[in-house]
């Protein structure tokens, strides 16, 4: 008990932490389906896309492969790719009749870069190169671990970071049509520029609660801790309108900051043709300068 | 009915006397006697007009039927020495003069009589005392002795002086200057047979004669002490040493070319020896081991403030070594009897002579070539310097303080610049004057050129740069995460196409932000109605 309690100590750390964070490397993870369903989603994802969101999930992947693209701000020529894949490892645990799938041990691979102009005209780019691994205990529990480095680099020689970074997580199936997962992003991890300080990561808890496997629907809804503070609730659901062909996601963000809040809606598609899935989503963030986002996913499932 | 009524009348009855008994007991019997005391409480009864009698003094709280005072030797069970029967007194305060005599007319010795003042009923039965005051007196007719001063004749050089002895018996003591009464103390311990007492007296030039007289608590005077002279030879002694400047540099560059001893004598001196020696000044109780390199005074001098200037050559008119030295001043003392004896006590002022200059300041990391603020921030490197030359385009700007170390030290200068070409040369200073050669140059062009702008790599002290083609009334810049999250908001308000936004790296609450990248949106607002929107990101590292 006394282990589990230090445990917890190191886990929720670095998010009780109030300095100052750095502002680099922050991005949100899990893809087009998980931007969708509001942006915050733990529970439902269930390729390699685990790996930026819920490491816990790794468990339940299926064997996958996906490339991405986010058209975030033209005007700022701000864009996200990324490239990852996750690999089911050991005994297939799947129990009879059970919804999901799970897997022994999964691990997984994943290359982010975002890149955007800055006011003069240079160019400045973050990458950053993910691994991760998650273990199922039994079949319907699942942990991960995911470790990451990073780096930003510049045109303007003077501007450049290196960053490294933890995630943890853990994922259960509660009953065969609920699940929960909780993720700490950045639980542990440092970030410093050329001549700058050498700064936290910024931790970030996810709390997430899902009803899946359903023949027409799924929906999830998720808390969101961060600097020890809400800062998010969302909610999301996905109606299968083709049964493993087409789906349509909506979701809605309440997005809290220490002095304000606002509401930032999300909706997309997705479409699966032999084991390919593309995936859309759209969000739509005004009061955060940020008015219309394109996000594009294509993930192969072999 | 009947039988109450017979018992009312007894209880009424009874009630009647004891209102009456209660009456009785208020008259002149329930008078007590309080606050019994004597003044003074020490006399001297011999005729000499100073505390020869004493005054008893008591308050009787109601009148009395009859009033005795009895006095009885303290310590004792001798039957009372003086009895006064005073009979019936009134109520109030009330007295009695003892000239301390008995009933016959004849003094008493010298000691402590316990006065007691009794208050009896009106049949005067002593055996009977319905209340009593007491208090003592010291019959003292005692001289005491004349004080002695604790020193003889003797002479001084300091002004200060300190007039002491003992006074035995006595209590005050006076003491006498030049005949007349000066100032009065009391002695330590009051009484005592080594009763000491002191007077601090300020001196003046040449005989100073003190005589004490002693008084003790009765008033008995004592003889007055034969006069002790003390003499005050006021010999020079020299204060406010100092050198301005202590750091100079003798190269004739009209820059601190020499250095200036200050004293101040507060008597004139028949000789006073001024020089410039090599060292450091010796720690006290350890022998001078400067060197003479120069004598810059050697005669008699005024009392008063003295100059004496130092071009830092020696005697010989060459100019000294850079380093350390002190400048002396010794005045000649004179024994108490006039006698001149030389100087030993001498009074330094350290200087450093360096005419040595300092290297030439540079600026690390180099300003940028453009600048899109009026401003820029110079991190200047120095070293031996104490002041900072900033010019632009060939023309002093202004100078700056610095931090002296002997290490080189980076300071940040601001820097405004005008539009176009400004050319940035600096130079240093040292203590001593001596000037760096120039540094530079560095050249860095401030631009306006339409648009919004801003360094890339915002720092602090940095500022957003608005340049339009009309003039707006309002500019506000919002700042945001990359995430989209709020994280400050700056404006401005004017009617000019030139704004300059800072930022100083905190967020709406109040913190710092974290380094990385943040988006800025511009709104500017025209005087007519009408706005433009426009985004940027820069990159913050603090």
């Amino acid at each position: 008990m006394r282990r589990a309690g230090l445990a917890l100590l190191l886990l929720l750390g670095p998010a009780l932490a109030q300095a100052a964070t750095t502002a680099a490397f922050d991005r949100a993870g899990g893809g087009a389906r998980a931007a969708a369903l509001g942006g915050h989603s733990v529970v439902l994802p269930d390729d390699d896309h685990a790996l930026g969101s819920s490491p816990g999930r790794l468990v339940f992947a299926e064997r996958s492969a996906s490339a991405q693209y986010d058209r975030v701000d033209p005007d700022l020529e701000l864009w996200r790719g990324r490239l990852g894949a996750v690999m089911p490892l050991g005994q297939d645990l799947t129990e009879p009749l059970q919804t999901s799938h799970v897997s022994r041990a999964a691990v997984g691979l994943a290359l982010d870069v975002t890149s955007l102009t800055l006011i003069e005209g240079s160019g400045y780019r973050e990458a950053a190169v993910s691994l991760g691994g998650g273990f199922a205990p039994f079949n319907i529990l699942g942990l991960g671990l995911v470790g990451r480095y990073e780096h930003a680099s510049s045109d303007v020689t003077e501007i450049s970071a290196s960053a490294w970074g933890v995630d943890f997580g853990a994922a259960v199936e509660l009953t065969d049509h609920l699940a929960a997962a909780v993720a700490i992003r950045n639980a542990l991890g440092r970030a410093s520029f050329e001549e700058g300080d050498d700064e936290d990561r910024p931790a970030e808890l996810t709390v997430g609660l899902a009803a899946g496997h359903h023949k027409w629907w799924q929906a999830e809804v998720d808390w969101v801790i961060r600097n020890n503070v809400t800062s998010a609730l969302s909610a999301g659901a996905e109606a299968h309108v083709v049964p493993g062909m087409v789906d349509l996601r909506a979701g809605i963000a309440r997005e809290q900051d220490p002095v304000s809040s606002r509401f930032v809606g999300t909706a997309g598609a997705g479409f699966e043709f032999a084991r390919v899935h593309l995936d859309y989503a759209f969000r739509a963030d005004p009061d955060g300068t940020l008015d219309a986002q394109h996000q594009l996913a294509l993930t192969a499932r072999f | 009915m009947l039988g109450f009524g017979t018992m009312s009348r007894s209880f009424l009855i009874a009630l009647l006397a004891l209102a009456f008994l209660a009456a009785a007991s208020t008259g002149p019997t329930g008078a007590a006697v309080i606050g019994t005391h004597a003044v003074p409480s020490a006399f001297s009864p011999n005729g000499d007009g100073v505390r020869d009698s004493t005054m008893i003094l008591w308050t009787l709280t109601d009148s009395a039927a009859c009033l005795v005072v009895r006095v009885v030797p303290s310590g004792t069970t001798l039957p009372p020495v003086r009895r006064f029967y005073l009979g019936e007194r009134p109520a109030g305060v009330d007295t009695l003069v003892w000239n301390g005599t008995d009933s016959t007319g004849v003094l008493l010795p010298d000691r402590t009589y316990n006065f007691f003042v009794e208050q009896l009923p009106a049949s005067c039965n002593k055996d009977s005392i319905l209340s009593q005051g007491q208090t003592a007196v010291l019959l003292d007719t005692a001289v005491p002795p004349a004080p002695t001063i604790a020193h003889g004749d003797t002479s001084v050089t300091r002004s200060q002086f300190k007039v002491q002895g003992v006074a035995a018996f006595a209590d005050t003591v006076a003491l006498f200057r030049d005949g007349a009464r000066f100032d009065t103390t009391f002695t330590a311990p009051p009484g005592d047979a080594a009763a000491a007492y002191s007077f601090d007296v300020v001196l003046t030039e040449g005989d100073n004669r003190f005589s004490v007289q002693s008084w003790d608590r009765a008033g008995n005077v004592s003889p007055q002490s034969l006069d002790v002279n003390v003499f005050y030879l006021n010999a020079p002694d020299i204060s406010g040493v100092s050198a301005v400047p202590a750091t100079f540099s003798p190269n004739g560059d009209g820059r601190a070319d020499s250095t200036r001893m200050r004293l101040t004598l507060d008597v004139p001196t028949t000789r006073l020896v001024v020089e410039a020696r090599r060292g450091t000044a010796p720690t006290p109780g350890l022998p001078d081991q400067t060197e003479p390199v120069a004598v810059l005074y050697d005669g008699p001098a005024p009392a008063g403030a003295q100059f004496y200037t130092w071009d830092g050559t020696d005697s010989l008119g060459t100019t000294a070594a850079d380093g350390e030295y002190v400048l002396v001043a010794q005045a000649e003392s004179l024994l108490a009897g006039g006698t001149p004896v030389q100087g030993t006590r001498r009074s330094y002022a350290r200087v450093v002579l360096d005419t040595a200059p300092p290297p030439p300041p540079f600026i690390s990391p180099p300003p940028p070539a453009r600048s899109l603020s009026s401003q820029v921030t110079l991190n200047v490197t120095v070293s031996e310097s104490d002041s900072l030359r900033i010019f632009r385009d060939g023309f002093l700007l202004r100078t700056d303080q610095v931090d002296v170390t002997l290490g080189p030290s980076v300071s940040a200068h601001p820097f405004p610049l005008h539009i176009g070409t400004n050319l940035v040369t600096l130079q240093a200073i040292d203590l001593a004057g001596n000037l760096s050669v120039v540094g530079g140059p560095y050249t860095v062009v401030y631009e306006t050129p339409v648009g919004f702008h801003a360094p890339e790599r915002f720092g602090k002290g940095d500022v957003f740069g608005v340049n339009l083609q009309s003039p707006a009334t309002s500019i506000v810049i919002e700042l945001f995460t990359l995430r989209g999250t709020p994280v400050r908001q700056l404006t401005a308000t004017g009617n000019t196409t030139h704004f300059e936004l800072p930022w100083d790296l905190k967020d709406v609450a109040g913190n710092l932000v974290g380094d990385g990248p943040y988006m800025a949106r511009l709104l500017v607002g025209y005087a007519n109605g009408t706005g433009q929107e426009t985004k940027a990101a820069i990159v913050v590292v603090k």
